[in-house]
């Protein structure tokens, strides 16, 4: 009798779990800007809400994600300088720990098919177990993340709030950071603006967007300044990382020293520059491409065998058209910032 | 969850009518020369062939099998037919959909230890263990073009209601091609060849039933 009873004490302890009560959330429809590409992202399976944003902006901000608790998504991050350490040419991490690259800006990832320098992480929604598990970033493990985020009646309320379930688990853990990263979208720069023919260029920023559509733009496409692909770009070996770049990840001998050609929107904050941050100014970086490329590297991309040639005043030029791509809108939206 | 671990050992204690069970036999009892002390690998996309001619496959099918863990190597096919069973197809490992498909659950959380996230993918197999006192470590996974490393394999089986399928991974750890590999932990080609040599160690036990 007993035995029964408590059998049919389990079955329904069985159905209640199993039963998944129907919860209001706010859809969230993500405004695209006109004659974009499709984003590569689509949130077939994570639809966008604004339980879910909150809850992923709450976690992209909270250093208890890291085993120390002093370092969050954001401190690499930074969102006035385009999401990325500004000032810094390698990532820090927890105890003073030095990662060997660069970090990378977070804008416009829905458009991205691959992340990370060498495109080692195929899709926005896993990139996070990287900072969270690297021992020179967070060095933490996602047991212990989700055993921190279950604790907390805070975040429970909010798990419960997005996805109806108050447990939280590393999947709806990852899809609503992937609910914020996705959202961070930066498509109202002055060269937005000037292409939507909402504002004009100075004739030096005229001139500079004529050099960058002859020198540069075979690479860092409009409008997004990037492509989903990688690229030597004649850049010397770092001495002190030897860092391979996509070679690590494809293990195919002709990929080595290649790496993902990145945006340039927010340029002008995301310095410094690189895959290693060797460079602090974007005069640097021109002089790179005119005067410092190693044409004996054999993995030298096709599209810079031909010599740049830009005098100091078309420059000046190129570099006033770069800061056209910044987007203040996009750095200083309270909906990226600190939830507070 | 634990009330479902429950229920689903009872179940598993008894099979009723359009169930299958599918039971891996690892055969790791230490050998004088080799001590296996990790040992979980994937199983995917089960498919039964029935004598008629007719077939199932398993919906949503990933499992991760692992010495440590005595039920994961008890399968259990909801839906299936009682009719005699032909032939047993599986996936040694994940299908490349998964390795593309972002954040997943159940078996293929990557809290379960057998994904990478530096190079995303999941780790099809992981064997770790000593080789003549010689530690060994081996990670195997990689889902792109030539180093993919999932591999397919068909047994036959004679067998209505459950079949059992020998693991045996030693002859493998000790034969000659694999003496100088001590350690294969990203994909690429020697990944590809362990995989090969993987699929080889599943055999299916006769005198089922």
């Amino acid at each position: 009798m007993n035995k029964w009873f408590f059998t049919l004490l389990i079955a329904l302890g069985v159905m209640l779990a199993s039963f998944r009560l129907a919860i209001d959330t706010n859809p969230l429809i993500l405004e695209l800007p006109d004659k974009w590409p499709t984003p590569v992202y689509t949130f077939a399976t994570n639809p966008l809400t604004e339980e879910g944003f909150q809850l992923g902006r709450k976690l992209f901000y909270d250093p208890n994600l890291s085993r120390d608790q002093t370092i969050s998504c954001a401190s690499c991050h930074l969102q006035y300088t385009g999401f990325t350490h500004v000032d810094h040419n390698v990532s820090h991490g927890i105890e003073g720990r030095k990662g060997t690259r660069n970090a990378p800006a977070l804008i416009n990832l829905i458009w991205n098919s691959s992340f990370h320098w060498d495109g080692g992480v195929n899709n926005l929604e896993v990139q996070p177990i990287n900072p969270i598990q690297h021992p020179a970033e967070m060095d933490n493990t996602l047991a212990a993340v989700l055993e921190y985020l279950n604790e907390s009646k805070e975040y429970k309320a909010l798990f419960y709030a997005a996805f109806g379930d108050s447990t939280a688990s590393s999947k709806q853990l990852l899809k609503s950071i992937a609910q914020f990263t996705s959202s961070l979208i930066s498509s109202n720069s002055k060269y937005d603006q000037y292409i939507r023919k909402e504002v004009d260029f100075t004739k030096q920023e005229k001139n500079g967007l004529k050099l960058f559509r002859k020198n540069c733009a075979a690479c860092h496409k409009e409008p997004l300044f990037n492509m989903n692909d990688f690229a030597s770009n004649g850049l010397t070996m770092d001495t002190a990382y030897n860092d391979v770049g996509r070679y690590a990840i494809s293990q195919i001998g002709t990929d080595s020293l290649q790496f993902r050609v990145p945006t340039l929107r927010n340029i002008e904050y995301t310095f410094p520059y690189m895959h290693d941050g060797r460079f602090r100014k974007l005069k640097e970086v021109l002089n790179h491409y005119t005067d410092g490329i190693e044409t004996d590297n054999p993995y030298l991309s096709k599209k810079l065998r031909n010599k740049i040639v830009l005098s100091p005043e078309e420059k000046k030029d190129l570099i006033a058209f770069l800061h056209t791509l910044t987007d203040r809108e996009f750095l200083y939206n309270r909906r990226f910032s600190f939830p507070r | 969850m634990r009330s479902v671990f429950i229920i689903a050992f009872l179940v598993s204690s008894g099979l009723s009518s359009g169930q299958t069970s599918v039971n891996f036999e690892l055969a790791v009892e230490n050998n004088e020369n080799v001590e296996i002390s990790v040992f979980r690998f994937y199983i995917s996309n089960i498919i039964l062939n029935y004598s008629d001619g007719s077939n199932f496959s398993e919906k949503n099918s990933y499992h991760l099998i692992d010495l440590d863990e005595p039920k994961s190597q008890h399968l259990t096919l909801n839906g299936s037919s009682d009719k005699e069973i032909q032939q047993i197809t599986f996936t040694i490992g994940t299908d490349s959909l998964v390795n593309v498909s972002g954040a997943l659950d159940g078996d293929l959380d990557p809290i379960k230890g057998m994904y990478w996230a530096w190079n995303t993918g999941y780790i099809n197999f992981k064997i770790e263990g000593k080789r003549n006192e010689q530690p060994f470590e081996y990670h195997i996974g990689g889902y792109t073009g030539k180093h993919a490393t999932a591999r397919t394999i068909s047994l036959p089986v004679k067998a209505e209601k459950s079949i059992h399928v020998n693991v045996q991974p030693i002859p493998i750890l000790l034969s000659p091609d694999l003496s100088k590999a001590t350690s294969v932990l990203i994909p690429g080609e020697e990944a590809s060849k362990m995989a090969d040599f993987f699929q080889t160690s599943f055999d299916i036990l006769l005198e089922n039933e």
